[in-house]
This record gives structure tokens, C-alpha cells and sequence, in this order.
């Protein structure tokens, strides 16, 4: 039995939002019920709301100055004591690697819009031009390497910088992929769809390649082509797809990560079903929150249980009148195949 | 005082004969209480499977009688279960609490159903939990009554205090013994809503739906619609009676009245014509038709529409749903504030637009205006000139015979010219993606094709095709890589913006579409 | 380095490059610097623990692991130096009388205004004050740094039932010393799940 401590306990949670939806529920309906801790309530949000008047304090420059003066002797000899190299976005290290890409996967089928043939870089005129970019030189296969990627460990330790990552079709001898990136050297790594290291490798690149850049939407469509014909897809794929979703700034790669979810229900986990949740729920794109409400239609309707979470912000959108109305229909339509257990 | 306390068990294990295959064991237990509660006291009843019904009447005694049935395939599971699940009695003469427990992370093997029958004085407070009941029944009261529930049918029967219902799937019944006094707040997602009221009774109606209809057989007075909420007076107007359901319908009879004869207050008559402004009033509509001979038109708030081939113009408007035409002989007109859109050969010009979703178009012979706030955009063919918008979403046309403007907030775009034509004008712009022009060797134009970056090591310009300068420039802290210059002695403008992407002008050997020609 | 995230500037730190060290310093000194000031309500000691905590950062980067979010080693770095100072200065004096003495004058606020708002503070500065080492720790994560109450237990080594209970016994004492209220304590029923 709940009694009025243990509600109380709970208000502070309540101000920063961060109950779970049944005890969220349960004090809230406690607190309008209860006219002692309805006046506790109004108490505690006063309360808060006094805490706020104590304001940010800017740091003062000078600690900053006393920290760098500190740290630079110790800086000297750090980097003193270390052989390691730490990995570095190098410009002329790119090129040769991208190079080296051209000429090592040259008889791979790359995906879309990837040519194999050698094309013109553009020269800039030297009268114009601030940064000169160099143009693309030929460099020996020798600086690029090819893995199996059962030799490779499925852990990615260090958090290697990636780059210029691009993919190789399934070949139809032995439905070999290849997946081939820069890191201090060109790497191509190949091997079956299902094995443990191509796996984490695939992760590793949805999850940390170029932030900065849209690229991740090429190889979110080639996760999804490669994956179509693949039975049971591993579930680390679905979940990196997820991270995808969660944090990817470019809307047009979202929408494509919920949309790629959506052919892999086997595969959801938890946490790739609360990201669908989450996108449903925030947002701000109606296309990702549309894939998304579509996604979890499918789920409702395979007869997965849906947590009371997804039930929730199901109901939430359907009544929610600002809502696209398309959106509202499929949540709707979920939960009308949603059997309570 | 203290309660009174009757309990009589009868547990049965029962093997069922007719199940051979998936024998199982039921069991039923039957507790009965009583309580003392106050005039003005509430009873709270959570129950998340199985029955309640609540029933008013004299006294000043809560009286319960509980069943509880559980089903298991085996001895184990059945004692697991029988362990596991409790009944809960708390409170005070204020406030009387009873709960069904059930263990968390429930084992499949076994089922349950509780069924409550509470008996209380009509002047008590109720509030009911449920999640999957057959039925959940409150009769004869007249305090407050909440119920919040997923699925099952609902029956406020001679309710006269404020209620407050909130159901997912089912049906909800409210039927007024006299006419209504208190408000009643009823909201829904699927379930269907029936009012029965006296014919006298004096209400102020509201009701709403995405996809049902709204039906009363009383003569409502000023009836008006505000977006999809309608509001209306029965009688004099009194307390309002909020009726809300998502997909399910609404209905408000007078009792005695024919419910065949309930007119619509969405614009459902024969002779109405619709118009554009007023999607979200009309009914939902499906239509599945092969052919359809002249100019077809569909206005309705939700539409699943297919139609295999329209001898004529076609203009469909819906607030959702999924449209797919497969070919139309004249002008097409489809307009959808959400839902995906697959169009087959469109022969007249096209205009296009959906709040949300992927527009898949086979076929724009003369070309056209297609827009989605938010998806994919896929045209295999443009005959004629296009502006093609997305608010998020990939753009892509496989083979475009006249001028091609095109451009997404966030996504990649992917256009290939005709081989035919010696040259096309073209615009493209994606504020978050790549752009890739492939066009054939012999292509002129005269190429404008700015890339803006924060990272110029990653995102390039490339093509196949000499003649281009290329100046690169820092703007705050992006870099502007501009490409100008014209190609095979130029031709019309073509005119690329890529932002954190990369631009690829190439030169390739394109096979052409041909498009059979239609029959008529 | 503005473009890479917290894990990969760490990753430079850990092969022996300081050279993240500003902007690290940059993205979390604001965040430490408060919950110090905050913690200890001393100006001075917040500077000495924020320049010490970066430090620490530098030196102790190989105890960083990838899984953990960079914000809550830092804070957990800056708990245990607060709770050592606090320990070591109450053998001393009494903790933070001249909070205030060292808070800028905001260009905005008229004189009344700016007074107004030094009252606010100092009441609850001093409210603050009343708060067990433990409480005033949980609240200042909870209300001032948005932290779970997850990460609070592992910033300050207890389980996320203490920090509830933490936060909790911490309002109670803020509530009746800011509004004046003390009411509390009766017990009711439950409601509804």
C-alpha cells in the first residue's frame, strides 16, 4: 500500500519529470486525491520554484588561466612518456587512402552512386582560390589491407576515428559484404552478413561515422539492401539503427534509420523499441514520427507485448489534436490490436 | 465497527474433457466482504482482468463479492498462480480501496479473470482501473464516477453524478434513466460511444472523430463544427455531454427514437458536395475500384483509395489515409494531410501533396508540382517540367525529359536526365544531404553547383565532365566550395546546392524508359 | 576539437595529448564551477576545486571509460573534493559566510532589483546551508545540474534509494525554510495504480 510518504518521496521526481509513467500516474492521481498532499505539492513546486532564483555564476577567467598554466609543463611531459599516436583526421593520409579504395575494391559492385572509374577531381583555379585542394593522386595497393573479418576482434576498442567509409555488395560466389574505411591505413574488411565482427563493425560505423556529414544515409541503405535477404538479422544492427534515430541530426537519415527499422521486426530490442517510442513521442519531423507510429503498428499488430510506455504515448497520440492526423490513425490502429496482459 | 467478514471458498479443479489436446485446470474462489463507508465516501476499484459491476442502492455498507478464475495447462503452474495473485481491502470509511495484485513480469502459462460485483450506497463516489474486462457496469449512482479502462464494453446505466470515462478499444453505453443533471466526459480511441437519453433532456453536446460519424436522432440546435469537434444543443442546452472518439462513431438517442433514422452531423447527405476546406467533416471512405469511367472524386478525412485506372480526371482530397492510382488519363489532383502516396501513370499534369509520407510516382507525363512536408520523394518518369519538395527525405527520379527543380531539407537527391535531351535545366538544392546529377556524356549545360560545409575534407565536388573552376571560400565557419563553368559548350542552367553533403556531376551511358503508350 | 564529442577528446587525452584539455575545460567548467559554489557556497573554494578537478581529469584519464558519461566522472571528481574540503574546513570554521562577497553585479537589474535578488540568494544560500553534506550534494545535482537519480548514486557512491531519500529529506528542510510550511507527515490512503 502506498501511503503519503512514500508519494511525497516521490514529488521531487516528479519536478524533474522523471518518474515512470505508472508511479507518474499513481502520484498524480494520489496528489489530487489527497488533500493533505495536495497542499504538500503546492508546497514542493514553490519550493522548486524559489531554488531557481539562484543564478548561474560565470566562472572567472582567471581559473581557467591558473588550470592551462598548470597543465603545460605536465602536457610536455606526458607526451614525453608516450609512444602512442593518437588518430588524427589527416588530410594527405585521406587521399592516399581514398585512392588506395579506388584500386583495392575495384572489382567490387559499389552501392549507388559510387563509381569504380577513375574521375576528374576538380582543379582550382590558382587565382581564385584560398585552400588548394590537391588533387588525387595514385598510391601503390601496398597502404591498404584486406581482413577477414573473422580475423578481426568484434570488440572496437580505442574509439578509432573512421573515415571514408564505403561498402561492397554481397558477392554472389560466397555472399561475401565488404565494408572499407581509413583509419591510420586503408582497411577493407569482408565477410558474411551474420558474422559477430561484421556485425560490430557495421555498428561502429552507423554509430561514429563523419557526424558531421549525411553519409550514414548511404550506409543505412546499404544495411537495409544487404539485410533485406538476410533471415534473422543481428540485433546490434537494429539497436545502432536506433542510436541512428536517437541522436542523428539530419532528419533525412532519421527518417531512413525508422523507416529500415520498421523491415527488421525480428530483430527490435527493447531499447530499439523505446527509440521508436521516443521518436514518436519528440520528433519534430512528422515523416520520422509517421515511420516511427508505423514501425510500432506492425509491432502491435505481430501481437509483441508493448510495454506501458509505448501504450501510453500510443494513446497520447491518437487524441492529440495537433497531431498529423495520419499519425493519430496508425496509433490508433495500434492499439486497437494491443491485447492488454 | 468491524467489517463484517464472510468468506466462502469454493475451489474447483476442473479438467476440462473437451480440451484433449491442451488439457487444463480452472479454478474458481469466491470472497465476499462488507464495509462501512460514509454518505459522501469514495470507493476505488482497480482491476486490471475481468468484470465490475458496481451497483447503487441504500445503506451505508460497501458490499463485495469477488471471483476470482484462474486458468492453468498444469498442477504447477496453477499453484504458482494461485500464490501469486491476491485481493487487497484498504481504507477507511472515506475512502475504501480494493485492488487485484498480480505478480510483476507475469508467467504466459496461466490466465486470470476477477470479477467484482461491489454493491454501495447510490450516494458514493467511484472509481474504476481496468485493462481487459468483459464487461464493466456501474448502475444507479449518483456521485462521481471515474472509469479509465483499455477494452471491454461499458455500461453507465441511471448514472446521474459528474463521469469521467476514458476507454481505448470496446464500446461505451450510457444510458440515462432521467434527464442528465452533472457533465459526462467520455473519451475514446476505438471504441464506439451509444448516449441513450430521455427525449425531453436538455444537453449541450460536443463530440469528435478522425473516422466515425456522428449521429443523433434528436433535432440538435445551432450545430456547428469547430476543426473535427462538434458542438450542439438538444432541448434548451443544459450539461455538456463531451463525447470523443478517435476511429469509433458517436451516437445520441432519444429514447424510443429509431436509431435507423439518426441523421449525421458530418456532411454525409447524398446531395452534399465537398469541399476543400471541410476534409476533416467528411466521412471515411474506402474504395477499391479497377476502373473507374469519367472524372472521379473522393473527399473524405480518412480515404484508403485504389483505384486501377481513371478515365478521366481524378481529385482526391483526405485528411489520412493511403491513396494508390494506377493510372489516370487526365489531370490528377491528390491532396493528403498524411498518408503515403503511390501513383502509377499519370497522363495529365499532376499536383501531388501529403503532410507526411513517401510519394511514389511511376509516371508524370506532363510533368507537375509534388510536395511531401516530411518523406521520400520517388518519380521514375518526368515528362514534363516537375518541382518536386520534401520536408525531410530522400528525392529521387530516374529519368527527367524537361526542366527538374527539386529540393529537401534533409535527404539525398539523385536525378538522371534523359539521354535524349541534349540538355535540361535543373535545380537542386538539399540543406542537410549529397546531390548526384548523372546525365550523358554529350550533356550541355552551363553548371552553378555550390557545396557549404563544416567539414571540406569530407564533403566534395566531383565530375566527369571538363570545363568546370572550382573556387573555394571561408564563410564564418562553413567553406563554400563553388563550381562553375559550362560543359559540352553549355546549355540550360543547372543549378546544384548541397549543404554537408557532397555533389557528383556524372557522365554515364543511360539506358531511357519508354513508357508504353495507354490504351484508350 | 569543437566537432568532436567528449569520448573522442578523452581518447586523445588517454594517448597522452593534452591538447583537448581547453575545450574540455570549456564544455564543463560552468557545470563544476557551479555545483562547487553550490556544494560549498565559497566563491574561492569553488575556483581551487574547479582548477583541481581539471587537473585530476589530465592526470587520471586512463580511469575514464567510454561507457560512462564524461559530465558524471566529473562531477563524481568534483563530490569528492568538495566532501574532502568540507571535512578538512569544519575542523577550521564555519563553511561559506561571504558566499556573496564574490557574485558579479548583473548590468541589467536596477539597484532595487539587484538587491532584491542578493536577499533571494542569500536566504537561500543559507538555506542550503541547513542541509546535511549528503542532502545539500543530491539536491544541487538534482536542481541545479538536471542529474538523474541514477548518476547521483554513482556520483556519490549510494543507491538511488538514499539519493531519493537524500532529495527528499532535503525538500523537507528547503520547503519549511523558504515558505515558511511545515506541514506534512499525516498519513492518507492510496490511489489508484
Amino acid at each position: 500500500m502506498f501511503d503519503c510518504d512514500a508519494m511525497r518521496e516521490n514529488m521531487p521526481l516528479l519536478l524533474t519529470e522523471s518518474l515512470d509513467p505508472v508511479q507518474r500516474e499513481q502520484t498524480h492521481q494520489h496528489i489530487e486525491t489527497c488533500p493533505i498532499c495536495v497542499a504538500e505539492w503546492s508546497a514542493y513546486k514553490e519550493t522548486w520554484l524559489i531554488l531557481d532564483k539562484l543564478p548561474e555564476v560565470a566562472v572567472p577567467p582567471r581559473v581557467k588561466q591558473r588550470f592551462l598554466a598548470e597543465i603545460s609543463p605536465a602536457m610536455a611531459q606526458a607526451m614525453a612518456q608516450t609512444n602512442v599516436v593518437p588518430f588524427r583526421r589527416g588530410r594527405t593520409m585521406r587521399w592516399l587512402a581514398q585512392a588506395a579504395a579506388v584500386v583495392i575494391v575495384g572489382s567490387s559492385a559499389f552501392y549507388a552512386g559510387h563509381r569504380i572509374a577513375p574521375r576528374t577531381q576538380l582543379i582550382p583555379t590558382q587565382a581564385q582560390v584560398t585552400a588548394i585542394q590537391p588533387a588525387t593522386p595514385y598510391y601503390s595497393i601496398a597502404e591498404s589491407r584486406v581482413l577477414p573479418a573473422a580475423s578481426i576482434s568484434p570488440q572496437i576498442e580505442g574509439r578509432p576515428d573512421i573515415q571514408n567509409v564505403q561498402f561492397s555488395d554481397a558477392s554472389p560466389l560466397n555472399q561475401q559484404i565488404g565494408v572499407s574505411f581509413d583509419i591510420t591505413s586503408h582497411v577493407t574488411v569482408t565477410g558474411r552478413p551474420t558474422d559477430k565482427s561484421m556485425v560490430r563493425l557495421l555498428r561502429y560505423v552507423l554509430e561514429n561515422e563523419d557526424r558531421e556529414s549525411p553519409s550514414r544515409s548511404r550506409a543505412i541503405d546499404w544495411v537495409r539492401a544487404t539485410y533485406a535477404n538476410v533471415g534473422n538479422p543481428d540485433p546490434e544492427i537494429t539497436e545502432a539503427l536506433a542510436n541512428v534515430l536517437r541522436n542523428d541530426q539530419h532528419q533525412g537519415v532519421r527518417i531512413k534509420a525508422a523507416d529500415t527499422l520498421q523491415s527488421m521486426q525480428s530483430a527490435m530490442t527493447d531499447g530499439t523499441r523505446d527509440a521508436l517510442v521516443e521518436a514518436l513521442k519528440n520528433d519534430p519531423n512528422p515523416a520520422v514520427r509517421l515511420k516511427a507510429v508505423e514501425a510500432l503498428a506492425k509491432l502491435a499488430r505481430s501481437g509483441v507485448a508493448l510495454d506501458p510506455d509505448m501504450v501510453d504515448t500510443l494513446r497520447r497520440k491518437a487524441s492529440q489534436n495537433d497531431e498529423n492526423v495520419y499519425v493519430r490513425v496508425k496509433a490508433a490502429e495500434a492499439l486497437s490490436s494491443i491485447q492488454p496482459r | 465497527m468491524r467489517p463484517i467478514l464472510r468468506i466462502s471458498l469454493a475451489a474447483v479443479a476442473l479438467l476440462s474433457a473437451t480440451q484433449l489436446l491442451g488439457a487444463s485446470f480452472a479454478t474458481s474462489t469466491r470472497v465476499v466482504r462488507e464495509f462501512p463507508i460514509d454518505p459522501a465516501g469514495s470507493v476505488w476499484i482497480d482491476n486490471p482482468f475481468g468484470s465490475v459491476d458496481v451497483i447503487g442502492g441504500e445503506g451505508h455498507m460497501v458490499s463485495v463479492t469477488v471471483d476470482r478464475v484462474i486458468t492453468a495447462p498444469d498442477a504447477t503452474s496453477m499453484k504458482a498462480a494461485s500464490d501469486n495473485i491476491g485481493l487487497s481491502f484498504e481504507g477507511d470509511t472515506k475512502v475504501r480501496l480494493m485492488r487485484t495484485l498480480l505478480p510483476p513480469g507475469r508467467n504466459a502459462r496461466w490466465t486470470v479473470a476477477v470479477n467484482y460485483v461491489v454493491r454501495i450506497p447510490r450516494s458514493v463516489n467511484v472509481k474504476i482501473g481496468s485493462k481487459l474486462a468483459e464487461h464493466i457496469r456501474v448502475a444507479h449512482v449518483n456521485g462521481s464516477v471515474t472509469v479509465n479502462g483499455f477494452s471491454g464494453t461499458l455500461i453507465m446505466e441511471g448514472v446521474n453524478g459528474a463521469s469521467a470515462v476514458n476507454m481505448v478499444n470496446g464500446r461505451i453505453i450510457y444510458d440515462y434513466a432521467q434527464q442528465p443533471v452533472s457533465k459526462a466526459q467520455v473519451q475514446a480511441v476505438n471504441a464506439d460511444i451509444d448516449i441513450y437519453l430521455p427525449p425531453a433532456s436538455n444537453v449541450s453536446w460536443v463530440a469528435n472523430t478522425l473516422n466515425g460519424d456522428i449521429l443523433t436522432t434528436f433535432n440538435v440546435r445551432l450545430p456547428r463544427f469547430s476543426g473535427t469537434i462538434f458542438h450542439g444543443l438538444i432541448g434548451k442546452g443544459g450539461p455538456t455531454i463531451n463525447t470523443e472518439t478517435m476511429m469509433g462513431r458517436v451516437l445520441v438517442l432519444a429514447k424510443g427514437s429509431n436509431p435507423n433514422q439518426a441523421q449525421s452531423m458530418r456532411q454525409n447527405s447524398a446531395n452534399h458536395q465537398p469541399v476543400p476546406s471541410d476534409v476533416m467533416l467528411q466521412p471515411k471512405q474506402i474504395i477499391q475500384l479497377p476502373y473507374f469511367i469519367g472524372d472521379f472524386t473522393s473527399v473524405a478525412s480518412i480515404a484508403d483509395v485504389t483505384v486501377g485506372e481513371v478515365r478521366g480526371n481524378a481529385r482526391i482530397e483526405t485528411g489520412a489515409g493511403e491513396v494508390e492510382l494506377g493510372a489516370v488519363f487526365g489531370q490528377c489532383n491528390v491532396t493528403s494531410l498524411g498518408g503515403p502516396l503511390n501513383l502509377g501513370d499519370i497522363m495529365g499534369a499532376l499536383f501531388a501533396h501529403t503532410g507526411a509520407g513517401d510519394i511514389i510516382v511511376r509516371a508524370a507525363r506532363m510533368g507537375g508540382q509534388v510536395t511531401t512536408d516530411g518523406g521520400l520523394i520517388r518519380v521514375i518518369v518526368a515528362g514534363g517540367p516537375m518541382t518536386l519538395r520534401s520536408g525531410g527525405g530522400d528525392i529521387i527520379v530516374r529519368q527527367f525529359s524537361a526542366a527538374m527543380d527539386a529540393e529537401t531539407t534533409s535527404g539525398d537527391i539523385t536525378l538522371t536526365g534523359d539521354p535524349h535531351q541534349r540538355t535540361l535545366k535543373v535545380t537542386a538544392r538539399t540543406l542537410q544531404g549529397n546531390i548526384i546529377l548523372n546525365v550523358s556524356p554529350r550533356f550541355g549545360a552551363d553548371i552553378d553547383a555550390t557545396i557549404l560545409t563544416t567539414d571540406p575534407e569530407v564533403n566534395e565536388l566531383t565530375t566527369d565532365f571538363k570545363g568546370l573552376t572550382v573556387r573555394r571560400e571561408q564563410v564564418g565557419n562553413k567553406t563554400r566550395i563553388h563550381a562553375t563553368g559550362k560543359i559540352n559548350g553549355g546549355g540550360e542552367r543547372v543549378e546544384l546546392y548541397a549543404e554537408e553533403g557532397d555533389i557528383q556531376i556524372s557522365s554515364q551511358n543511360i539506358t531511357p524508359i519508354k513508357l508504353a503508350t495507354p490504351k484508350r | 576539437m569543437k566537432h568532436l564529442n567528449d569520448q573522442e577528446l578523452m581518447s586523445i587525452v588517454q594517448a597522452g595529448d593534452f591538447a583537448p584539455a581547453s575545450e574540455l575545460y570549456d564544455r564543463y567548467s560552468s557545470r563544476i564551477y557551479n555545483f562547487a559554489y553550490r556544494f560549498l557556497r565559497n566563491s574561492e573554494a569553488a575556483e581551487d576545486a574547479t582548477q583541481e578537478v581539471f587537473v585530476k581529469m589530465l592526470k587520471h584519464a586512463n580511469q575514464f571509460h567510454g561507457g560512462a558519461k564524461l559530465s558524471t566522472w566529473l562531477f563524481s571528481i568534483t563530490a569528492n573534493h568538495c566532501r574532502d574540503y568540507l571535512r578538512k574546513s569544519e575542523n577550521k570554521s564555519k563553511e561559506g559566510e561571504d558566499v556573496l562577497a564574490t557574485l558579479p553585479a548583473s548590468a541589467e537589474l536596477s539597484p532595487e532589483r539587484h538587491m532584491e535578488r542578493r536577499e533571494d540568494e542569500k536566504l537561500i544560500q543559507k538555506a542550503l546551508g541547513l542541509l546535511s553534506h549528503d542532502q545539500r550534494e543530491a539536491i544541487v545535482l538534482s536542481r541545479y545540474q538536471g542529474l538523474s537519480y541514477a548518476e547521483i548514486a554513482q556520483i556519490a557512491g549510494c543507491s538511488e534509494g538514499a539519493v531519493k531519500t537524500r532529495v527528499f529529506r532535503a525538500m523537507e528542510v528547503l520547503r519549511k525554510a523558504l515558505t515558511g510550511d511545515s506541514r506534512g507527515g499525516d498519513r492518507c490512503l492510496t490511489a489508484m495504480p
